[in-house]
């Protein structure tokens, strides 16, 4: 395997985990998100300075990086509990302007410099470079898919999604939506955290533009373009918004158009995702009840 | 049993009951009987704790307390609170979850409580009430007709073996035929099982004809109380609800 092949194999799979912590709180709890890349980046910066300030070593900061977002997301889904729908997503938005900001302009953070000489992580006096991160990078994502599959069957899972289906029976037959928000965005932003601390172990170095509202937006588009609340959804999201510029790119100045194109095309003609109910791939492939 | 007092409720200005009292007691079933906009929806979305009370109180007393009197007042509660406590609502328009088949729209009125009863017998209770909802098990909510909804709705509030069921116009926009189905097993519930039930109607008739006691609702306050059998013999009631 090439260099430039596993390096985008890498990103893709990065950016899966995160679109899948996403499609918890967009997919499975229904609350519209538009600034996940702040918890990306709360995951990414939280590990730099536990790995560069405290000198903590990658497996020690992983889970700690991970936990700490987990609880901030807890924090920040609150405004969940109070807003809705479009007014949910300007706040969120705005959660996102505010991380971002604050990695930028608390000097702490590192401002516009970033945080560099994030470590590469080793295993058994192996840096894990390449491939090895790559398959570091899939072992994760394969952990957190079957957590989310766990997840979606068990009796947590349902209740996340009635009471995204309608909030008040919800609440009529003894589920608590403020315990089930919370829950989702503290899992969401968790799994957030975790892809944000591969991303920073990877690239090595960091600042506050990877984690800008753009990168929002792209994977709000790979959750909807794979399909809300289906569990490979935001995997094959990811995979084909990951892989889509990199297919293009000897059409240099065309790429970007045609990435937003293919994007436009299944919303006009998948509207649930390429792998939501009633689409073309589901036709084709039925399956039984899930 | 459950006894409201003096129950007050607005939206900002908007005063949808005033100082309404009234009671359930155990094993009844009682019917309140008001045209739009008499503030029925609003009255059963305040027990359940849907929708706040500006003053009064709901004083709900489990039936194996009702001896020693012992209650309190559950307005303070959330509705899943009050949901726990065996207080389940047939909301108006059914209000079933459409994305999730019947099966887990039944799984969802028996959450948190599948350690305490026996779910697949709970199932098999309502199928045989409702057996279309048999048929319909692996199919989404929303692919339903109305009267199935409706029908689903019932099923869901009862799987949970509740103690007091409250049913919001469960008439409405059904065919009369089904009407019919879903008050007569409302009305077995009661005398088989001792089910506790508070309905809202604007079918007078029917609603009457279950019930043992009545209250007629009118803009926000009790106009009027009684058995529901005086209730269909009197004039005004006649006039204003039953057709003359």
């Amino acid at each position: 395997m090439g260099g430039y092949f596993t390096t985008v194999a890498t990103m893709i799979g990065i950016y899966a985990l995160v679109a899948s912590g996403l499609n918890i709180i967009v997919g499975f709890a229904g609350q519209i998100s538009l600034g996940h890349a702040a918890f990306f980046g709360i995951g990414a910066y939280s590990t730099a300075l536990l790995c560069t300030k405290l000198g903590l070593s990658f497996w020690w900061s992983l889970p700690l990086a991970t936990l700490i977002t987990g609880l901030i997301g807890a924090l920040l889904g609150i405004p969940s509990l109070r807003v809705k729908d479009d007014f949910l997503a300007i706040t969120t938005i705005g959660i996102n302007f505010i991380v971002r900001s604050i990695f930028l302009y608390v000097p702490f953070f590192g401002g516009a410099l970033g945080i560099g000489g994030i470590p590469t992580p080793t295993l058994l006096d192996t840096r894990l470079r390449g491939e090895y991160y790559l398959t570091l990078v899939l072992v994760l994502l394969a952990l957190t898919t079957w957590f989310v599959h766990r997840f979606a069957r068990s009796w947590t899972g349902l209740a996340t999604e009635a009471m995204r289906e309608e909030e008040t029976a919800a609440g009529a037959m003894g589920i608590s939506h403020v315990r089930f928000k919370i829950l989702a965005f503290t899992i969401g932003s968790a799994m957030a955290g975790l892809g944000g601390v591969l991303y920073a172990h990877f690239v090595n170095f960091i600042s506050p533009d990877d984690f800008g509202f753009p990168v929002s937006i792209m994977l709000l588009s790979m959750v909807v373009l794979g399909g809300m609340g289906k569990i490979w959804g935001p995997i094959l999201g990811a995979i084909v918004l990951g892989s889509l510029p990199e297919v293009f790119r000897p059409l240099v100045q065309y790429r970007m158009l045609l990435y937003g194109a293919a994007l436009l095309l299944v919303i006009r003609y998948q509207p649930q995702g390429i792998l939501g109910e009633g689409s073309l791939l589901r036709r084709l492939f039925p399956r039984g009840r899930r | 049993m459950l006894k409201v007092e003096n129950l007050t409720v607005a939206y900002g200005d908007i005063v949808a009951l005033e100082d309404v009292s009234f009671s359930v007691d155990d094993g009844e079933v009682v019917s309140i009987i008001g045209a739009n906009g008499a503030g029925k929806t609003s009255l059963l979305n305040t027990l359940m704790g849907l929708v706040p009370s500006r003053s009064g109180r709901v004083v709900y007393i489990d039936p194996s307390e009702t001896g020693n009197g012992r209650g309190h007042d559950i307005l303070p509660l959330s509705a899943h609170e009050r949901a726990g406590m065996g207080i389940r609502i047939v909301p108006e328009r059914a209000r079933v979850f459409p994305n999730l088949t019947v099966e887990q729209n039944l799984r969802m009125g028996v959450y948190g409580l599948s350690g305490r009863i026996n779910v697949e017998e709970a199932f098999g209770e309502v199928f045989d009430l409702f057996p279309v909802l048999k048929e319909r098990r692996w199919q989404a909510g929303q692919t339903l007709s109305g009267g199935e909804q409706q029908q689903l709705a019932i099923a869901r509030a009862l799987v949970s073996g509740p103690k007091m069921l409250l049913v919001d116009e469960i008439s409405m926009g059904l065919m009369p035929k089904l009407v019919d189905l879903v008050f007569s097993v409302l009305k077995r519930l009661n005398e088989d099982k001792g089910l506790t039930i508070l309905l809202v109607e604007q079918n007078a008739v029917q609603a009457l004809a279950i019930a043992h006691r009545g209250y007629i609702l009118e803009t926000g306050r009790i106009a009027l109380e009684g058995k529901a059998s005086d209730l269909m013999e009197d004039t005004k009631v006649r006039e204003a609800y039953l057709g003359g």
